[in-house]
């Protein structure tokens, strides 16, 4: 079986990842991404996404902390689960796959 | 000044996606957003900041962030249980009023759906065809050298059709040509069955493929290929061949053509606006003429008796085939007919309420009498809802202590407005069903009163359905609107310490006071209406129109070998003592008379006037008075050749010399014998017309016989038999021109029946109403009646004291009412020539009846009360 990832979908996954050490919310997610991607995203756009992940299984999500920044809301912090790495493991290695397959000549720099 | 932007996302954005969002995610979004907000706030600004918190909040109320409510279904349950159980017990605890709300209610929409179904009805007339909205039929204006109209025909002339077909193949057309002025014999030889039949239709191959008439046996392209073929209805097919199959059987019309039957349609729906029995194809009009004793015989431009239906294919519309008719008329007209017709189309489903031309098929209905069937509807609707208000406000005090136990209980304003809502809406839904159940059991009568097959299907549509539902909704709401607005409002203090009288005097009473007054005034209104339009109808039929009409026998000779030996025919009729005076006649006198073109002297044209004709003994015969001269009379030969004229016409000729004045007609100058006062050979909404009377023998249509009084049925088995001397081949049918007459006036009769009626009605719900709150108020009073009678009252006083109240507001309502009355019917007879008089004694008269049914719908309860005994009323307390 294999769960069908969205491009966006992936890039939101890796990022999660890649913010391991910091929390991984909403804000920080939309902040990444401008950074990394250069371009913008809006945060109810990062929200969609991580409540289809969310429903999808391959993120999971603990209540974190609240601060006076977010109007003493709590922020909602996010995790990859074991299905979610399986799931970016599988894409990756069929893109690498389909790369292998590419002929050196076709790929221009 | 410039205001500060303050360092804060905008409230009401905030405020809004509280109220949107679930709390369970509100955390989330609402904390990432503020956050996201004050840190772009240092970068991009604070005004750029807020609009893009602002658009982020809009596009965060996604329908999957939506408030879950929590539905709090236990209380809320056994509070509905409760309104439910408690409105229950209050209808039977109070039986009778239940009743008159549930019932006066019931009767009030059962009248309105019955209405709206007829309103439906006639607005669906014709839209069963398949085709219905690009169906037109051609109307055909005819004007006079100045431009006037003088005939407006639904039919056109012969040639109309076949060149329509060669100027545009693609536009498909049919004629129908009714046999004209005259009843078709039609035979089926085998069973000896021959019957005159009314609805013979001749047409077009074309017919079926513009009509959508459904065939039960026999297949439409070809049923009417073959010329000598018959298309009949399913119920002339039992009326002719009883249960065997009509399929190639043969039938006969006139005795003179046989037509094989091939197609058997079924009937055809009571909502088109004409009504086929048999249908002919118009294939070989020389033998259809011969058979139907046309003698015109004449297939051309100028005589117009056929209607033309066109089928417009997509690339018309309605107003570019208008230009089309336009041309149309230019191109095939012939000279001196070119400019003097006009050709236009006509909604084939407007036909039945918005067409009422010369030579219409059937008669339509007036769109007038639509908007009075709606206006009545809207009246009882009313007057019913106002029983409703009435009868619960009323009722409301005895809530009182129910809402202040429920305020101190802990419900709110609200909660209460719910449950007067529920219940009254809930009385309306009772109602609805028992007005479900009234209509269908009132339907047969009421088809009967307005003389239409209705179909309840019509009202059973999806659409139709939601809006009736909500309809008696929004009737339960505002019938209880103001309860449960009133009861509401009520302070439990003050409810609990004192006796509750709050509603009963002050603002309630005269707001219930006030409605009942305008329901009397609707009913008073209503009433009196009812009695004038039948004092007009009497007085049409009873008016002497200044001939003889009720003791004439008409015995119709169309295609008779009678209208040859009418003489023969007349002195063996004369032969019996019981016939006073017979004549030949071409119209029917009293409906109508065609105009026919005249010259008379000093006219350099010939004049379109009414020209009726006759022979021997019109003058004796029709009893009408002789001013001068003489009947046509047998023993003077040259009276062949002669006019008699009424005395309208003396204004039209020159000098008003009448004596014998030659009158053109045909090639050869007639001379006027005889003058003769006005009678209305024309109905009573035109005035009495000039008009000619002349010997001919050609046009004639009709015996005339004038029997003496008395055993009328044996005079009549008398003439059959002499009939049968002379045509013991045709059925002897005669008729009564009195009957005929009557017909004339039948839509005033008919309006008369439904009017009365429902206004019947209107004043039993009054009524009904009435005796509703005159029980409240005696139920309230009861205490004070014991009182009174304990200090020595009469039983007569006591009923006095109750019913003044209720006596003052009918005399208010009649007041009201009578120049309202006046004034409504004062218009409506406005449109007749001939009109009665509006006698004060109709006003004395439902005044009268008003204040009697007043006084008996409250005397009874009043009276109960009254003679109680006062020891059994005030012994408590």
């Amino acid at each position: 079986m294999s769960v069908q990832l969205g491009s966006l979908e992936e890039t939101i996954l890796l990022l999660i990842l890649i913010l391991k050490n910091d929390d991984a919310y909403g804000v920080s997610i939309a902040d990444a991404y401008f950074e990394k991607m250069n371009k913008t995203i809006s945060i109810p756009a990062v929200h969609t996404v991580l409540k289809r992940l969310e429903d999808k299984g391959l993120v999971k999500s603990v209540l974190g902390d609240a601060s006076p920044v977010r109007g003493g809301k709590r922020k909602r912090i996010y995790t990859v689960s074991k299905l979610g790495l399986r799931a970016l493991n599988e894409s990756k290695e069929s893109r690498m796959m389909l790369w292998n397959m590419v002929p050196a000549t076709s790929i221009v720099k | 000044m410039k205001r500060k932007i303050p360092n804060a996302p905008p409230r009401w954005a905030d405020r809004m996606l509280e109220w949107y969002c679930d709390p369970s995610i509100l955390d989330e979004v609402q904390g990432d957003l503020h956050e996201a907000f004050f840190a772009r706030q240092s970068r991009i600004g604070i005004l750029k900041a807020q609009l893009l918190f602002i658009y982020e909040v809009l596009f965060s109320l996604k329908w999957r962030n939506r408030k879950r409510y929590q539905i709090h279904s236990f209380n809320s349950f056994t509070m509905w249980n409760n309104y439910f159980k408690i409105a229950l017990r209050n209808f039977s605890r109070h039986k009778l009023y239940s009743f008159i709300n549930v019932f006066g209610l019931a009767l009030g929409i059962a009248c309105v759906l019955l209405l709206t179904l007829f309103v439906i009805n006639e607005n669906n007339y014709d839209r069963f065809h398949t085709n219905a909205n690009r169906i037109f039929r051609i109307a055909q204006k005819l004007k006079d050298a100045q431009g006037v109209v003088i005939e407006h025909s639904a039919s056109l002339p012969w040639a109309a059709g076949p060149a329509l077909q060669t100027d545009y193949p693609d536009v498909v057309n049919v004629r129908m040509y009714k046999a004209w002025q005259k009843s078709p014999l039609i035979n089926y030889e085998e069973l000896e069955k021959g019957f005159y039949e009314e609805e013979v239709f001749f047409v077009d191959t074309t017919f079926f493929r513009i009509f959508s008439f459904p065939l039960v046996k026999g297949n439409p392209e070809t049923a009417l290929k073959n010329p000598q073929s018959v298309v009949i209805t399913e119920s002339m097919a039992t009326k002719y061949f009883g249960d065997a199959d009509p399929m190639g059987k043969t039938l006969e019309l006139e005795n003179a053509l046989e037509l094989t039957v091939t197609g058997v349609a079924k009937d055809v729906p009571s909502n088109s606006h004409f009504h086929f029995d048999f249908l002919i194809p118009l294939l070989n009009i020389g033998d259809i003429f011969q058979a139907t004793g046309n003698q015109w015989g004449w297939t051309g431009w100028y005589w117009n008796p056929v209607h033309t239906y066109v089928l417009l294919p997509e690339r018309y519309t309605e107003l570019t085939f208008n230009d089309e008719l336009k041309k149309f008329v230019a191109k095939n007209f012939p000279e001196g007919l070119r400019d003097e017709n006009e050709l236009h189309t006509q909604r084939l489903t407007d036909i039945h309420l918005r067409s009422n031309l010369y030579q219409e098929i059937e008669p339509g209905r007036s769109e007038s009498s639509i908007q009075i069937a709606i206006s009545i509807a809207a009246f009882i609707l009313l007057i019913a809802s106002i029983n409703f208000v009435n009868l619960t406000t009323a009722q409301s005090t005895q809530r009182a202590k129910e809402v202040g136990l429920r305020k101190v209980m802990g419900s709110t304003r609200s909660k209460l407005i719910t449950q007067f809502f529920s219940e009254s809406i809930l009385l309306c839904v009772l109602s609805f069903a028992l007005a479900l159940g009234l209509m269908a059991l009132c339907l047969p009568a009421f088809e009967g009163l307005v003389e239409t097959q209705l179909n309840l299907e019509q009202l059973i549509k999806p659409d139709l359905v939601v809006i009736v539902l909500l309809c008696v909704l929004a009737l339960g709401v505002v019938a209880g609107l103001y309860p449960a607005i009133l009861l509401s409002g009520y302070q439990p203090v003050k409810i609990l310490k004192a006796t509750g009288t709050s509603s009963t005097g002050g603002f309630a009473a005269l707001f219930r006071k006030s409605l009942v007054v305008l329901q009397f005034t609707i009913s008073v209104v209503l009433v009196i209406s009812t009695i004038i339009i039948f004092q007009q109808h009497q007085f049409l039929t009873e008016k002497s129109l200044g001939f003889a009409k009720d003791e004439i026998v008409m015995i119709p000779i169309q295609g008779t070998t009678i209208k040859q030996k009418r003489t023969d025919f007349k002195n063996e009729l004369k032969k019996n003592s019981q016939v006073v005076a017979a004549c030949a006649i071409s119209d029917i006198l009293g409906r109508d008379v065609p105009n026919r073109p005249f010259g008379i002297p000093g006219y350099d044209d010939r004049q379109d006037l009414p020209g009726l004709f006759t022979d021997h003994d019109f003058v004796q015969t029709f009893d009408v008075d002789l001013i001068g001269g003489r009947d046509f009379n047998e023993d003077n030969a040259n009276d062949v050749n002669t006019f008699i004229i009424n005395k309208a016409m003396l204004e039209v000729l020159k000098d008003k010399q009448w004596e014998n004045q030659p009158i053109q007609w045909g090639s050869q100058p007639h001379p006027i014998i005889g003058l003769v006062d006005d009678f209305h050979f024309a109905d009573l909404r035109q005035t009495v017309r000039p008009l000619f009377i002349g010997f001919a023998d050609s046009f004639l249509g009709y015996i005339a016989v004038r029997v003496r009084p008395g055993d009328v049925m044996a005079t009549i088995r008398a003439l059959d038999e002499t009939w049968r001397l002379f045509e013991p081949e045709r059925p002897f049918i005669p008729f009564f021109l009195n009957d005929e007459l009557n017909q004339i006036y039948k839509a005033e009769k008919n309006m008369g029946a439904v009017v009365s009626t429902f206004s019947g009605l209107a004043i039993v719900i009054a009524c009904l109403g009435l005796f509703g709150l005159a029980t409240y108020t005696v139920n309230l009073r009861v205490k004070e009646i014991g009182i009174r009678k304990v200090l020595g009252a009469a039983v007569h006083d006591i009923v006095g004291l109750i019913t003044k109240d209720f006596v003052v507001l009918v005399v208010v309502a009649n007041i009201i009412a009578w120049p309202l009355a006046w004034y409504v019917m004062d218009k409506w007879l406005g449109s007749f020539v001939y009109r009665t008089e509006i006698g004060w004694w109709i006003f004395a008269l439902v005044g009268a009846l008003t204040l009697i049914a007043a006084l008996l719908t409250t005397g009874f309860q009043s009276l109960k009360a009254a003679s109680m005994n006062p020891t059994e009323i005030i012994k408590e307390e």
